[in-house]
């Protein structure tokens, strides 16, 4: 792998981990973004869509552990978003900024209708959080991917 | 068993990889625990304080009385408090954590409490965590009662333009429930003890059930009052059945509480401070067949003095209700 391949490795694995420190350890929660589907999004962009699926499907487990009802939930919510995310390179291509924003955006939120859906919450009471509360959360994952982006061009 | 493997996955997860995360998340707790909020802990211990200046001699007295009556001394129930921590946007939100595990004597199945009623039971444990529900899952289910134990039911989760609610389901259709009635966790089935506030009724729900009446219940405990709790912990009584907690919240089983707020004159052959002046708090629930409001009860309850309208005079001396016993002094 060359150097340019271990910083995408490194970039992703630092996000993970601010993700579990920053929004579990030290319990900011929804203050800070969430870095984990940004991870997922931005090393399926790398990955074969099998692989991809793969590093989704264990970065979900670990999610999902924190809320046992949801760990199948997770899991394959974050398989079926990096499988599509890889998918997506056919699509455009990751020099434009724009078009990476709106990829993490679209990414994020689909994230969280397919845990809607494997939760069965798409039809409950919380319903509504996926219209207004879930494109805020899409805008500001989408921003801090696209910053942690500018950070990695500029080191690498 | 697919759930039973999916949790144990769940917690070899934690135990190993997550462990200095969750870590963290105790320590952070704990910190905002101690620090957070100064002026409420101050007001709370304030009150505890005074609350305590008045019972100074009621614990002797009662060891007194337990020994010149032969009874041996109540093990009081275990509890133990833990910090609610909450992960947002991932699967249903009733699911939290709770800062206490095995090692603090948590086990699952058990009942999780506020200061004001019921929250919830404990799914998952871990050794220094754990994981629980709280009513506004839609797995949730209580085996509940009227304070005064005439009507039984269950209660499960709804959602009331938005607010979420808990609703009692199955209570006969001859009866009726005034709005205010408190109802509390019955002790069938042997997940929560009996007595736990759950909440007070609303109102009728819409909709009959055949032969049964449904009723909106507005639980004590709201879902954003769940910081702090208390998990109950192992009794001197190994099932949940037959154990009251009711005494824990300050409330006595077997009481028809006057929580509506309507007043009822009393004839006048039943006044004690003349006519005109005599007035009760009707009692909340009303059944068609009087049986249960004229005939004694076999186990009459004390009066509840803290309950009455401060416009209620002292009536221990006679009947304080129409076809109650005067309760001893």
């Amino acid at each position: 792998m060359n150097r340019a391949g271990w910083g995408g490795v490194g970039l992703v694995v630092v996000l993970v981990v601010l993700h579990f420190v920053l929004r579990v350890g030290l319990g900011y929660q929804q203050l800070v973004p969430d870095l984990l589907v940004v991870a997922v999004l931005l090393a399926a962009r790398r990955l074969s869509a099998g692989v991809a699926a793969g590093v989704g499907f264990l970065l979900g487990l670990l999610e999902g552990a924190l809320v046992p009802a949801a760990l199948a939930a997770s899991a394959l919510s974050l398989t079926i978003v990096a499988f599509m995310g890889a998918r997506s390179r056919e699509v455009f291509s990751e020099d434009n900024y724009v078009l990476l924003a709106l990829y993490l955006f679209v990414g994020k939120w689909a994230y969280d209708v397919i845990l809607f859906i494997a939760t069965g919450d798409l039809f409950g009471a919380r319903a509504s959080y996926l219209f207004l509360i879930s494109p805020i959360t899409a805008l500001y994952a989408a921003a801090s991917g696209i910053v942690a982006v500018t950070i990695y061009r500029a080191l690498t | 068993m697919f759930t039973t493997q999916r949790e144990q996955l769940a917690r070899v997860i934690r135990s190993t990889i997550l462990r200095p995360v969750l870590a963290m998340q105790n320590g952070v707790a704990d910190r905002n625990a101690l620090l957070g909020d100064p002026a409420t802990l101050r007001a709370q211990r304030d009150s505890m304080a005074a609350f305590l200046v008045g019972q100074t001699t009621l614990a002797s007295e009662n060891r007194q009385l337990r020994e010149m009556l032969g009874l041996r001394d109540r093990l009081p129930r275990r509890f133990v408090s833990a910090e609610v921590v909450r992960i947002p946007e991932r699967g249903n939100e009733a699911f939290f954590m709770v800062t206490a595990g095995s090692d603090q004597g948590v086990r699952p199945g058990a009942a999780i409490v506020a200061a004001e009623g019921l929250v919830g039971l404990v799914r998952d444990v871990d050794s220094a965590t754990s994981f629980g529900l709280d009513w506004t899952h839609p797995e949730f289910r209580a085996s509940a009662m009227t304070l005064d134990g005439e009507i039984y039911g269950i209660v499960e989760p709804r959602d009331m333009s938005g607010e979420p609610v808990l609703l009692l389901t199955g209570t006969p259709r001859h009866v009726d429930l005034a709005p205010g009635v408190m109802i509390v966790t019955s002790g069938q089935g042997g997940v929560y003890p009996t007595g736990i506030p759950i909440g007070v009724v609303i109102g009728p729900a819409d909709g009959e059930d055949g032969w049964q009446r449904n009723y909106l219940v507005r639980p004590l405990v709201g879902p954003s009052e769940m910081n702090y709790v208390l998990i109950l912990g192992d009794s001197d009584s190994s099932s949940a059945k037959g154990q009251d907690l009711a005494e824990s919240w300050g409330i006595r089983l077997g009481e028809q509480q006057p929580v509506d707020g309507t007043l009822v004159q009393l004839p006048e052959s039943q006044a004690v401070n003349g006519p005109g002046t005599e007035v009760v708090a009707r009692p909340a629930v009303s059944t068609v067949q009087p049986a249960a409001a004229s005939a004694p009860r076999s186990t009459p309850a004390a009066p509840a003095t803290e309950t009455r309208p401060a416009a209620v005079p002292d009536t221990r001396s006679g009947p304080a209700l129409l076809g109650e016993p005067a309760a001893p002094r």
